[in-house]
């Protein structure tokens, strides 16, 4: 990395700082190497640092999933979700085989292009950006809804909703431009408070509003024609945003082909239970049809409203013999009835406010990384001089979240079409994970794999993954789904990849390489074979 | 007190020459190691291994400047530059993987709102470094 500046010889006390073309003369001695080591990178984080940083972002989605899944799948919102955290298991399996093997940031981009072909890798990156534009939009149009406790037109108003959506975008783009330091505490306290709180709100309404045979029949009553509830399942893999988080983090991970696939496996058990605690207490909270029009783009907050009108101190207590025991509980009772509504307004916002942050991160450090490689324009990877930032792509994919918000002002379809148009970007890019991993395994069979998944099929002395190749089937068939009943995910999605494949062909064409050949990655030299 | 390493961070302040200096006096009499790193933080917008040129330009000057402090005071230093996102974590962990028996910094006197301010980067070190940590203040100007 960088030769030529960082070789000192033992004549020169004073050396000129820095000059890119020097080199060591005949009979100089270098006294030392290169002081940009070949693994330069301080990787400080463990397994509750990864953990935390990323739940961030994958457990906010349970503040939006949930009402966006009821809306098209009604009574069968369970089940779409049900279906949708399968697939959520074959996928982060097969990320978790993927980021042991190469712990860089790229996450799916990065498994394409040493699994497939460069143009693959560019195009699941591509995807993935779409992702992230998504998810700054959809969290950031989210969090309005929630703080509508405290003043309705937040919620009721779609201008007003809208306008304070796009606000939070800006405000952040510009945050980000100039650049902010992240507190690691911070996220995790807030990991901390967020998971207490929804274990809070599961366990309440398991015991003051759960009746099995009231939450049969919300399903059954409530279940929705075939083709809603196909596209129910695709949308709801929405509800599992953010595996690409813990697949970034993994190059700021110590030792991260060990701890990259344990901090997803984890992520994988907590989302999985607190998502199926979630539908129960909101089916038992209220009806499908309240939970997919009245609460859609806040659903917790639903939980939360119906569960404090549910909690009445006087009759709960009534079990109680000793005097002193119903004075306490009642006390107690009546704080969480009116504590519960404000802390998921205010718990929510906060968690989407630093979820729809991660994503404008996630994506400028992704737009960095493919312009770095000159898969897109240098310039989108540019860092601002003062500020150390790659303020060109900050703006350029912030304004593009911003846009995708403007339908918000004429109705709220958007909050569905953004749905729809995560699942066209995200499915992409999982199908291609699953399909590099397989790959991999035809093409570098006795590659070390340090996380390697077992049931395996073997197909012509090569052992294929089943929980890969499940994955790309559910995949495949979601992102499908999607293009044949979603016109405006169709249309926006195909425009986003033609774009992307445009920018990718003319920019190869001027820097005149050819695709096939390969471009020099991290921890890559130039030229080397993929 | 055992001293075979140590570790000295620099940042391309004022008071990077005479915490070096002082480095080599306390290095000389146990014959020390002395290991001088200056840590680029990468914002988080960034991947952590992106190149940005003009901070290691900063970085090499700081370094440079370092062993030619040393070489005056007849001693060597080893020198790094390394890429983290904090530049706490990334002393304490350079200072823990090294095995240094102490980590010597310096810093200028400066007032934040008017009260006196450390800084985060050295109440991080003094908080979470296993081993010795000696701080060098420059006089008030």
């Amino acid at each position: 990395m960088r030769t030529g500046l960082q070789f000192a010889t033992s004549g020169s006390k004073k050396r000129s700082s820095v000059h890119n073309d020097w080199q060591p003369k005949l009979g100089d001695k270098v006294v030392r190497g290169p002081r940009v080591k070949l693994h330069p990178l301080r990787r400080v984080l463990g397994i509750p640092g990864l953990f935390s940083t990323a739940y961030g972002d994958v457990g906010s989605s349970i503040y939006y999933a949930l009402g966006l899944v009821a809306l098209i799948a009604l009574g069968a919102t369970p089940i779409a979700l049900g279906i949708a955290g399968i697939l959520f298991v074959f996928t982060a399996l097969t990320y978790a085989e993927g980021t042991a093997m190469y712990p860089e940031a790229g996450g799916s981009a990065s498994f394409a292009r040493h699994g497939l072909s460069d143009l693959m890798g560019f195009v699941s990156g591509w995807a993935l950006m779409f992702g992230y534009i998504v998810t700054i939009s959809i969290s950031a149009y989210t969090i309005p809804s929630y703080l509508g406790y405290f003043w309705e037109p937040l919620k009721t108003s779609p201008v007003v909703h809208t306008a304070t959506a796009m606000g939070i975008v800006f405000i952040l783009m510009m945050i980000n431009m100039i650049g902010v330091r992240e507190s690691s505490r911070l996220n995790l306290s807030l990991a901390v408070l967020d998971i207490g709180t929804q274990i809070l709100i599961i366990i309440l309404a398991l015991l003051i509003l759960f009746n099995p045979v009231v939450f049969w029949e919300r399903i059954t009553s409530y279940w929705p024609s075939t083709p809603n509830l196909i596209f129910g399942v695709a949308i709801a893999a929405i509800a599992f945003t953010g595996l690409e988080t813990v697949s970034q983090m993994a190059e700021e991970t110590k030792r991260p082909q060990v701890k990259a696939p344990r901090a997803l496996v984890l992520m994988t058990i907590v989302v999985l239970v607190i998502f199926a605690g979630i539908s129960i207490s909101a089916f038992s909270a209220m009806t499908p049809a309240e939970l997919g029009s009245s609460w859609a783009t806040d659903p917790v907050a639903g939980i939360a409203h119906n569960l404090s009108a549910a909690i009445v101190p006087g009759e709960l207590i009534r079990g109680l013999s000793e005097p002193a025991h119903q004075v306490v509980v009642a006390y107690v009772l009546e704080g969480v009835r009116n504590v519960l509504p404000v802390l998921v307004a205010l718990l929510a916002a906060t968690i989407l406010f630093i979820a729809t942050n991660a994503g404008l991160l996630g994506i400028s450090r992704l737009a960095f990384s493919l312009g770095r490689f000159q898969l897109i324009p240098a310039e989108l990877s540019r860092v601002h001089s003062r500020f150390k930032t790659p303020y060109i792509a900050i703006a350029v994919f912030g304004l593009i979240a911003l846009v995708l918000q403007v339908p918000g002002f004429f109705g709220p379809d958007v909050f569905a079409n953004l749905g729809g148009l995560y699942a066209f970007g995200s499915m992409l890019s999982f199908a291609l994970a699953h399909l590099s991993i397989l790959a991999l395994r035809i093409k570098k069979p006795d590659l070390p794999r340090p996380f390697k998944l077992r049931w395996n099929v073997k197909i012509k002395n090569r052992e294929l993954p089943l929980t890969a190749i499940l994955g790309l089937l559910g995949t495949g068939v979601i992102w499908i789904v999607v293009v044949v009943m979603q016109p405006y995910s169709r249309w926006v999605g195909f425009g986003w990849i033609f774009i992307g494949l445009g920018i990718f062909f003319l920019f190869r064409r001027l820097k005149r390489r050819s695709t096939e050949q390969p471009g020099a990655w991290p921890g890559e030299t130039t030229g080397s074979k993929k | 007190m055992k001293l075979e390493k140590i570790l000295v961070a620099v940042s391309g302040k004022d008071a990077d020459s005479e915490t070096v200096k002082l480095a080599c006096d306390l290095a000389k009499k146990p014959k020390a190691k002395i290991y001088v790193v200056y840590v680029i933080e990468v914002k988080r917008s960034l991947p952590l291994d992106a190149v940005i040129e003009s901070e290691i330009h900063k970085a090499e000057e700081a370094l440079a400047h370092a062993e030619d402090v040393a070489s005056d005071k007849d001693y060597e230093v080893e020198t790094d530059l390394i890429q983290g996102r904090d530049a706490g974590p990334a002393i304490v962990d350079e200072a823990m993987d090294k095995e240094v028996d102490l980590i010597l910094m310096g810093f200028t006197y400066k007032k934040r709102f008017g009260i006196f301010n450390l800084g985060r980067v050295i109440p991080y070190v003094l908080e979470e470094a296993p081993c010795r940590v000696l701080l060098y203040r420059e006089p008030m100007t």
